[in-house]
């Protein structure tokens, strides 16, 4: 039976659509400006019908006693697969890489992250009045305030901040964490500075204040820089271990101590250095990202000479991995002829329609060089931020690490 | 046309609509209503079966939209996400017309059935009530499913999207609202005329 022929829709004349319009238009604000349904919705509900119940339970029975709390709200708890963990709070976005187990409570309406093992890294609107956030991990509490940040258990507690602040808490003593500086159980508040030259991937140079000492920022007198030893901090381990080779010579060169020492020995006499200009600060970083090269455009889907035309069709005409291809494909060449800003949108829309497309880390890439290609704000360090969380592990996402350093 | 829309404008004219962009919200949440004005409305009348209310239910169908809009995550197509608000407000509507019926009058129950032919046309008519009357007896999601796929010829998947059930279930509504139409038709010759190849004009 085929009634669509036989039941038509009556239009509605121009004038109501018109009147409908402007009565719909009228509400856009107030409706934009309401607060977005949350997916724990049906959660709290559910709870505030268990409390609810159990409240009249209580006044039924007359038992007098402690006022009962509201339930809490049923735990989420989350194991990270393969391709890695995403969940989104609403205010608040939980990336977390395999193998990481953690679990999600609101209790009083506030987050709490409670991670078992591996690493969680986070992104939280600011929380204004809203109930708090905390992330705890074994014996070490950390409140945000509205930040971006990363907190591993592998054991060690560790927490690095990317922008804003947090506030650690361990053993009834509380220490800010703003962003450049990061937190270890042994180690107490670290400031985090890039390694010059290539690192090893994930790897960052960390300097430590003096044996015995906690909290303590790396002073500047005398124009020079006091340092303890060079060691590299793996933010995604959240282990310290001794520099590797080129580590060790690129921390030589920042440590007056270690300049001290003679340079090795060679037969072959040294070149003279070539006089330098001044350097600008992120200059090394700008060139080092312009080094890691952007991935090339797949073939266009059509020789017509139009290759974003086609490449546009072809991301909505296409399904599944042909759409992510064409749809990458369509932001390469929207970057290739300079239009940075359409394949900035074009490069958000493949994250939101294929968050786990082949072409996620090259996305990601394009994405990070042109959101910090005039400075390294806010937004260029979320992008970098995001390559982080979400790209394979690589020289790329050990200069993202860098770039989410940046002051 | 809204079936065909573009993801990546889609995309882009939510971002407009938040603000994440420049451009007018204003603007951009007109864009957007009539973008998808039409796909709302055919599902509210297939539904319903007239324009009784209708403004008030694509109103509310868009406020909603506009309201929960910072939540669509382009996992579904925003057509698929704004269906499945206007079968909520579909459903609404239906719950409030069986404790308060709406007055529907012979201009808006298959008032678009024209033909040139008097006669023809005025039985298109009655069965178009008779259906729609038949329809009233049934589950709002019976209903609902069934008007979606057989009215409006969408597929089962798209059903069960813009439902929020299984194909499955959806295929088990559809079938139980055939069954009940069958019914009805074996007692009333009009509508078995109706749903029958030889009512089809």
């Amino acid at each position: 039976m085929n009634l669509r022929d036989r039941v038509p829709v009556v239009p509605l004349d121009s004038e109501r659509w018109r009147h409908l319009e402007q009565r719909v238009v009228a509400r856009v604000g107030e409706a934009l400006a309401q607060p977005q349904p949350r997916r724990w919705g049906r959660l709290v509900a559910v709870a505030g019908l268990a409390a609810a119940a159990a409240t009249v339970a209580v006044v039924a029975s007359q038992v007098t006693g402690p006022t009962p709390r509201p339930a809490p709200a049923r735990p989420l708890s989350v194991t990270a697969a393969a391709a890695g963990a995403h969940v989104d709070l609403g205010d608040a976005v939980i990336d977390a890489p395999p193998g990481t187990r953690f679990e999600v409570t609101r209790p009083d309406g506030a987050i709490r992250v409670a991670l078992a093992t591996g690493v969680v890294s986070l992104e939280v609107a600011p929380r204004g009045d809203r109930p708090p956030l905390w992330v705890v991990a074994d014996d070490v509490t950390v409140r945000v305030v509205g930040t971006a940040f990363t907190v591993s258990r592998t054991p060690a507690v560790a927490v690095t901040v990317s922008h804003g602040v947090v506030q650690v808490e361990r053993g009834g003593a509380a220490v800010a964490v703003r962003a450049g500086q990061g937190w270890t159980t042994d180690g107490g508040v670290v400031a985090m500075v890039a390694v010059p030259g290539p690192v090893p991937a994930g790897a960052l140079a960390v300097v430590t204040p003096g044996a015995g000492t906690t909290g303590a920022a790396p002073s500047a007198t005398d124009g020079a820089l006091h340092v303890g030893p060079a060691i590299a901090f793996d933010a995604l381990t959240a282990r310290h271990r001794p520099a590797g080779p080129g580590e060790a010579g690129a921390a030589a060169a920042a440590s007056p101590t270690d300049r001290k020492r003679p340079p090795p020995r060679t037969d072959q006499p040294r070149p003279a250095r070539p006089a330098r200009p001044p350097a600008q600060p992120g200059d090394d970083l700008r060139a080092a990202l312009a080094a890691l090269p952007v991935a090339a455009a797949p073939p266009a889907p059509a020789d017509d000479g139009d290759v974003i035309g086609s490449f546009q069709r072809a991301s909505v005409t296409n399904r599944g991995a042909a759409a992510a291809a064409a749809t990458w494909g369509l932001a390469r060449a929207q970057w290739s002829a300079g239009r940075s800003a359409d394949a900035l949108r074009s490069l958000d829309g493949y994250l939101r329609r294929f968050p786990s497309g082949a072409e996620l880390d090259d996305v990601l890439w394009l994405r990070l060089r042109l959101r910090c290609r005039a400075s390294f704000d806010d937004a260029c360090r979320a992008a970098a931020h995001t390559f982080v969380t979400r790209a394979a592990d690589g020289p790329k996402r050990a200069l993202a690490l860098r770039v989410t350093q940046t002051r | 046309m809204t079936t065909q829309a573009s993801y990546l404008e889609d995309v882009v004219l939510v971002d407009r609509c938040l603000g994440r962009v420049s451009g007018a919200q204003e603007a951009a949440a007109r864009d957007l209503f009539r973008r998808y004005r039409g796909r709302v409305h055919g599902a509210l009348y297939r539904i319903l079966g007239g324009n009784a209310e209708m403004e008030d239910l694509i109103q509310d169908t868009f406020i909603q939209v506009f309201a929960s809009l910072g939540s669509w995550r382009a996992e579904a197509s925003l057509a698929t996400w704004i269906d499945r608000i206007a079968v909520r407000v579909a459903y609404r509507a239906i719950g409030r017309r069986r404790t308060r019926p709406v007055l529907v009058g012979t201009d808006q129950l298959g008032e678009g059935t024209t033909t040139g032919d008097g006669v023809t046309d005025a039985l298109a008519r009655d069965g178009i009530r008779r259906l729609y009357a038949a329809l009233d007896r049934l589950s709002p999601t019976a209903r609902i499913a069934f008007a979606l796929h057989e009215i409006d010829g969408r597929s089962m998947a798209e059903v069960a999207a813009a439902t929020g059930a299984s194909v499955t279930a959806t295929k088990l509504r559809v079938w139980r609202a055939r069954r009940a139409l069958d019914a009805d038709a074996a007692r009333d010759p009009v509508l078995r005329e109706f749903l029958t190849d030889r009512g089809a004009r």
